[in-house]
């Protein structure tokens, strides 16, 4: 581990791995300077004959294109021939480990709603794909979230192969699992479970594989038809037989997630709505009347 | 996701977004006085041609060495270019295919250095390649994302009632 001393810059002062991806490493860190901490997330090149792999430089280009308060910010980028280091702002948190850690607190109706509301007011400049609780950072003190779900900010990498397959469907659109075509709205959808689960503390959906995960949105928001999602007939499912697109007892949004005030299950019923045309945008939500006494 | 640069007006083209867009355009313009340089000019002239030649290529994508000229002027005009080949000439060179190799790599995933210098019988040093890039990136502070006239083009041609971009003119994505 030596070779990280002079590479730093003396500049950051390295403490323990808290990461580990087949890019690399992400470590947590220390600027010797300000006293404050950060994450570095270590990219090693795999080819030397090939200049800086464009990956890097696509990556690191788009990270500075994003300047927002709710985006986990990129503060350094050092480089090496063989690897680059991506300095970004650390927090502790994310919002899994929070609702886990603070039970209580974290199901104060209001900061549900604040958080909501500055996880939609980023989301609609970029498509994530991959939105979920433990990519959403919190920060204790200010009460504010950050997603640190953009790239290469990604504190742990996707797979070689980014399918659907590999990643937990729980926050995975319809569309998504049906492998249609997709685009922003597969976002605002996990933005809805996510919601869903800050209310509750418990994932609104389980789906151990697309089947079952489907089966359950269908469970609860019902089984889409030609009216309601035109074209569905065309993505592969067999409605012909309903009921056996469903199990277990009907319950609708307000049974499943209960303390929510009306107003927030008429949102969380627009962000979950099957047909990705007809879900509610991200710029509609955040005028929702769910907002007007935040 | 390779840089398109129609992507920053797929919004509709609300004025809002072509207010940012005339904000932000600055950072990626060359410093002023630049084209009224003569000493550079015969530099850029030299620049332009040898990207003409050695962006030659099957499903040419004029962006590309757009796109590199943009980071050359860009670099040009406020930095000295780094002395990493040997000699002056070849120096040069270096410079200005990185530049290239650079812009490329923003818009083809798939784009590989050493296969393009062997297709055109260029025999940069990789190690040279390597560092030649790394200093025009980093004095370009990583911002490769070039906002360009070609930026605006999507809110002006919906001003004039056109098709739609894509069916009249379809950038290839890769």
């Amino acid at each position: 581990m030596d070779y990280l001393i002079d590479t730093m810059d003396n500049k950051y002062e390295q403490l323990e791995t808290i990461g580990r991806g087949n890019f690399g490493e992400v470590y947590k860190c220390r600027d010797r300077e300000k006293n404050t901490f950060a994450s570095m997330k270590r990219i090693l090149f795999r080819y030397q004959d090939d200049g800086v792999p464009g990956s890097v430089i696509r990556g690191v280009a788009l990270l500075k294109e994003l300047d927002h308060p709710n985006i986990i910010s990129l503060l350094d980028v050092l480089d090496d021939e063989k690897w680059v280091d991506l300095v970004f702002e650390y927090l502790e948190m994310d919002l899994w480990r929070f609702m886990g850690t603070y039970p209580r607190i974290g199901k104060d109706p209001n900061l549900t709603k604040s958080f909501l509301y500055q996880i939609l007011s980023d989301s609609y400049r970029i498509l994530h794909r991959n939105l979920k609780p433990r990519n959403i950072m919190v920060d204790v003190d200010k009460k504010i979230v950050k997603i640190a779900d953009y790239g290469l900010a990604r504190p742990v990498d996707a797979p070689v192969a980014f399918t659907y397959q590999v990643l937990s469907p729980g926050y995975k659109a319809p569309e998504l699992l049906i492998d249609a075509k997709y685009s922003t709205p597969v976002d605002i959808w996990s933005v809805g479970c996510i919601f869903a689960e800050m209310v509750t503390h418990h994932p609104l959906f389980n789906g151990q594989c697309e089947h079952t995960a489907i089966m359950e949105m269908f469970s609860l928001l019902g089984v889409p038809n030609v009216e309601t999602w035109p074209g569905v007939t065309s993505l592969g499912i067999n409605l012909s037989n309903p009921e056996a697109l469903v199990s277990g007892v009907r319950r609708s949004l307000s049974d499943v997630v209960k303390g929510l005030e009306p107003t927030g299950i008429d949102l969380l019923a627009q962000m979950l709505c099957l047909n990705p045309c007809r879900r509610i945008t991200a710029r509609d939500a955040l005028i929702h009347a769910y907002f007007r006494n935040a | 996701m390779a840089y398109n640069p129609f992507y920053h007006n797929d919004r509709d083209g609300e004025v809002q977004v072509f207010r940012k867009l005339i904000r932000l355009e600055t950072k990626f313009m060359a410093s002023e006085g630049y084209y009224q340089n003569d000493k550079i000019a015969s530099f850029r002239q030299f620049a332009l041609s040898y990207i003409e030649e050695i962006s030659r290529c099957e499903q040419f994508d004029a962006f590309v060495p757009y796109l590199a000229m943009n980071y050359f002027d860009r670099f040009v005009s406020r930095h000295r270019v780094p002395k990493i080949a040997r000699s002056y000439m070849e120096n040069t060179k270096l410079f200005v295919m990185c530049c290239l190799t650079i812009s490329w790599k923003m818009r083809m995933k798939s784009f590989k250095v050493k296969l393009f210098q062997f297709q055109r019988s260029l025999a940069f040093d990789e190690k040279d390649v390597m560092r030649m890039e790394f200093r025009i990136i980093k004095s370009l502070q990583y911002e490769m994302r070039s906002l360009t006239p070609i930026s605006f083009s999507g809110y002006f041609i919906q001003l004039i009632s056109c098709p739609p971009l894509s069916r009249c003119l379809k950038p290839q994505f890769v």
